[in-house]
């Protein structure tokens, strides 16, 4: 090709990005980065219930502010039903790391605000550090052990049975909250919000995200991480948690009712939590045939215990598409089926397809249409947000397995319907 | 595909007047102005270790993909620990292609072997998958392939390298902080006294084969005549691995830069872009600034003997000249910090030095900064009479000799934009669309 003709079509292309590529937005809402939010995911954990030193999942939750924050916390089961409730005082810079084998033995963070802990001895204040009174949390800081505070009668014993697949004994007595892998591994994803009470609250309750913010708030502030460690086999897996930033400005991209928002599906689609949404389609290098994949997904309905036996509303989640290559740009066999088909899973990486060498990349279009979900959201019916985590082998004779997070391709704000194929 | 939609998509195809643009696959959203995950226009291993005497020392290998549909053409460029460029070498990446730089092996001459349709007819070297844009750059020939292909013996090393031995051998020289023949026996690096080659790798898309570091003319330019191109279409990952010392492996992510050709929050001059250093803060390269305030975590000690690393990557401001060796360091370094501050648990704070990050990039062992066993530290990469300067932070900690390591990417507090405007009053024009940093998150940490 001649320089003039190059420099032509080079031209001819600025021209054409101009009008067909993706716009730029000014803020950081819709981005999926690593700095302060409103609320956090934590996308997965695993805890092996039979074996105290097997898998386990560490949360870590830091204020990136000098004001002190309430963290509302809530444990899902990996089918999206809200299985422990409790919420986390941190002063102005703060930070807390627990375990989750020590949340399903009823041991939560323990912490208090100034009203609870006036010789600061739970929660300590540091020179730089606000440490305020939350009035509201006299009747629920510090936990006492052993405790579940919410949802109501839940214990340790039935929150271990919900994140296990078992029915539970107490609340919703003999209904299931989960998926029954017949493993003995507890399973979910872990929400923090940042929060102006404490309360026994979840999104979906009336006052949570009523519009005005009842409960909620706008703070961005918080940061967080994860760990899944299985210490016995040397594996690990460590990301930081999807930093969930609110608007409170009047950013139509997320205060505009019947857009995607992240909790969108807890309040009707009307925007009210402003907390911007999930990427839709991800990216990810890693060993098709051996790496696994920590996979978050949004069920777009408001998920209760159900019979056990019987699947919850929106199961199984599908997929607009998975694509698979090699490292030489050569294309596999797709996945089939709906592999991926829960709010929470550890999986294969092999379900996304097959392709004839061991290392590549892999594609995964997680938007669905979700018949439970009637049609929602309205912007976007068939957009659905969500999360991928690679997490890799061993390589060679190193017992370690390093993980990394997979490269998002949109926002849900704005999902990208389009799955390369042949 | 079946024969309707065969034609339907000829026909498509044929209406495009771009070839490019008819090849280009809906990938990220590019949201400038944010360190955010998401494919880019530029990709910054921020710290690489290779050791080129012991093959079981610390070496990096990086894997680069394009997420793309559309064949890229990449240009890499090596610096030394103290910002110096020292090489530069082109890769060509047909869609949905993947590539891995192994450093140990670049430090020999071998970089990898691509071309593009020009230089590969038999698509041979770069071949192309069945939904794969695969296009011919002229200005590569006689560039791609680089020497060594194929080996002089079956699985041997090449007989012929990129570059000859004698500047080989003045390229590990310059990154292992020695006398180089790069800069008429001047120095460019630190000098570490060891075989430790140092520095960071750079890695932009292209729209032609270039000899050019980005701090020469020509390498940006207004109109889409430079070399440059601001296609966010990359994302990547290194492998660090030690046998030896540390007995540590881990997996990072690439930093990604994303780029856009008209966005005022890139393209303001006086606004900080990434490679600013290069362009008089002109914002001609496009590219977003990193962050200037981050946080990482750290952990040292305990039951399980950690130890904790930081990866500091820092932008010099100016271009930098090599020096005479065993003199001192050339200007800016070493540079100070404006604020370094770690927390404990109990928000217990300490602040470090303000010379103890004093390199274009470093590793720096966590209990120099941090005197806790468990918490965060609080970085402000901005020199120390307030002067805002973009870098980068992210955390290794190692359980040394059991093989045990996590990384941590840092969480961005404020961009150099952020820090450039916030505060400013009256808010000079080119803060005008520069977004606010969260609320109740400042430079100082006093609230």
């Amino acid at each position: 090709m001649s320089s003039f003709r190059h420099g032509f079509v080079v031209a001819l292309f600025a021209l054409f990005a101009a009008f067909f590529l993706p716009q730029t937005s000014h803020a950081a809402i819709g981005a999926l980065d690593d700095t302060p939010g409103s609320s956090l995911l934590f996308p997965y954990f695993e805890v092996d219930l039979d074996h105290p030193t097997g898998r386990d999942t560490v949360l870590t939750v830091q204020n990136a502010s000098a004001t002190a924050m309430l963290a509302h916390t809530i444990v899902w089961s990996d089918e999206g039903v809200a299985s422990a409730i409790f919420d986390i005082y941190l002063t102005g810079y703060d930070i807390m790391s627990f375990s989750m084998r020590d949340v399903l033995d009823g041991s939560l963070p323990l912490t208090g605000s100034d009203g609870q802990d006036p010789t600061d001895t739970i929660s300590p204040q540091g020179p730089f550090s606000q440490d305020i009174n939350f009035a509201s949390c006299s009747t629920f800081l510090p936990y006492a052990p052993g405790t579940i505070p919410a949802p109501a009668g839940m214990t340790p014993a039935d929150l271990r049975k919900a994140l296990t697949g078992a029915p539970t004994s107490g609340v919703a007595a003999g209904m299931c909250w989960g998926r029954n892998v017949g493993d003995g591994h507890a399973r979910g994803y872990v929400t923090m919000d940042l929060v102006n009470r404490c309360s026994d609250l979840k999104p979906g309750d009336a006052g949570y995200l009523d519009s005005p913010l009842n409960t909620l708030t706008s703070q961005n502030s918080l940061l967080g991480s994860f760990v899944i460690a299985n210490p016995d086999t040397h594996e690990w897996f460590v990301d930081n948690a999807l930093s969930i930033e609110a608007a409170y400005t009047n950013d139509p991209s997320v205060t505009t009712p019947g857009n995607y928002t992240f909790y969108g599906r807890y309040n009707g689609w009307n925007a009210a939590d402003r907390r911007e949404p999930l990427p839709t389609t991800w990216m990810a290098q890693g060993e098709l045939d051996t790496s696994s994949l920590i996979v978050w997904r949004d069920t777009k309905t408001d998920g209760q215990p159900h019979a056990c036996g019987t699947a919850p509303g929106y199961y199984p989640l599908g997929q607009e598409g998975f694509a698979t290559f090699g490292p030489d740009s050569s294309y596999g066999s797709p996945g089939a089926g709906t592999p991926l088909a829960n709010a929470a899973q550890l999986v294969p990486a092999s379900v996304l397809g097959t392709v004839g060498s061991k290392l590549g990349q892999f594609f995964a279009n997680l938007n669905a249409s979700v018949p439970a979900a009637g049609g929602n959201p309205p912007a976007d019916p068939a957009a659905a947000q969500g999360y991928i985590g690679v997490m890799r082998p061993s390589l060679g004779e190193m017992p370690m397995t390093p993980g990394h997070r997979a490269v998002p391709l949109d926002s849900a704000l704005d999902a990208q319907h389009y799955v390369p194929h042949n | 595909m079946s024969k309707s939609a065969l034609i339907a998509h000829s026909r498509w195809l044929a209406a495009c007047f771009v070839a490019a643009a008819c090849w280009w696959s809906p990938s990220a959203q590019a949201v400038v102005g944010t360190v955010d995950s998401a494919p880019a226009a530029t990709l910054l291993l921020p710290y690489f270790e290779t050791d080129l005497a012991n093959p079981n020392g610390p070496q990096t290998t990086v894997r680069v993909s394009n997420a793309s549909a559309t064949a890229m053409l990449l240009h890499a460029t090596l610096y030394t620990d103290l910002g110096i460029p020292t090489l530069q070498f082109d890769t060509y990446l047909t869609g949905y292609d993947s590539v891995d730089i192994d450093m140990r092996l670049l430090f020999k001459g071998i970089v990898p072997q691509t071309a593009s349709a020009g230089q590969d007819p038999t698509d041979r070297i770069s071949p192309r998958g069945p939904l794969s844009q695969d296009i011919n750059f002229a200005s590569c020939s006689g560039i791609l392939p680089p020497p060594g292909l194929p080996p002089t013996t079956p699985g041997g090393l090449p007989a012929n390298t990129t570059w000859d031995a004698g500047t080989l051998e003045a390229i590990r020289a310059a990154h292992t902080g020695q006398a180089s023949t790069l800069w008429s026996g001047q120095c460019g690096a630190v000098a570490h006294g060891d075989n430790i080659a140092r520095g960071y790798m750079t890695i932009d898309t292209v729209n032609n084969c270039t000899m050019r570091y980005p701090s020469d003319p020509g390498y940006f330019a207004p109109n889409f005549a430079g070399d440059v191109t601001y296609q966010n279409v990359l994302y990547g990952t290194a492998t660090t691995i030690d046998r030896m010392q540390r007995r540590t492996v881990l997996t990072e992510n690439l930093v990604p830069v994303e780029a856009w050709y008209n966005d005022p929050v890139v393209s303001t001059p006086g606004i900080q872009t990434f490679y600013g250093r290069f362009n008089g803060n002109t914002a001609i390269d496009g590219r977003e600034a990193l962050g200037t305030v981050w946080t990482s975590r750290n952990m040292e000690g305990s039951a399980y003997a950690y130890e904790t690393q930081f990866v500091v990557w820092r932008d010099p401001g100016q271009a930098v000249s090599p020096f005479a060796c065993g003199g001192a360091l050339p200007a800016p370094f070493p540079l100070t910090t404006r604020e370094v501050a770690a927390f404990d648990e109990e928000e217990n704070v300490t602040f470090a030095s303000n010379n103890l990050i004093p390199y274009a990039t470093q590793l720096v062992d966590g209990a120099s900064l941090s005197p806790y066993t468990f918490g965060i530290v609080r970085f402000d990469l901005g020199l120390a009479d307030g002067t805002v300067r973009q870098g980068y932070v992210s955390s290794r900690i190692l359980r040394l000799g059991a093989y045990d390591a996590m990384t941590f990417p840092g969480a961005l507090l404020m961009t150099a934009p952020q820090a450039q405007c916030t505060g400013a009053n009256p808010s000079p024009p080119m803060c005008a669309n520069v977004p606010p940093p969260s609320i109740g998150v400042g430079r100082d940490i006093q609230f």
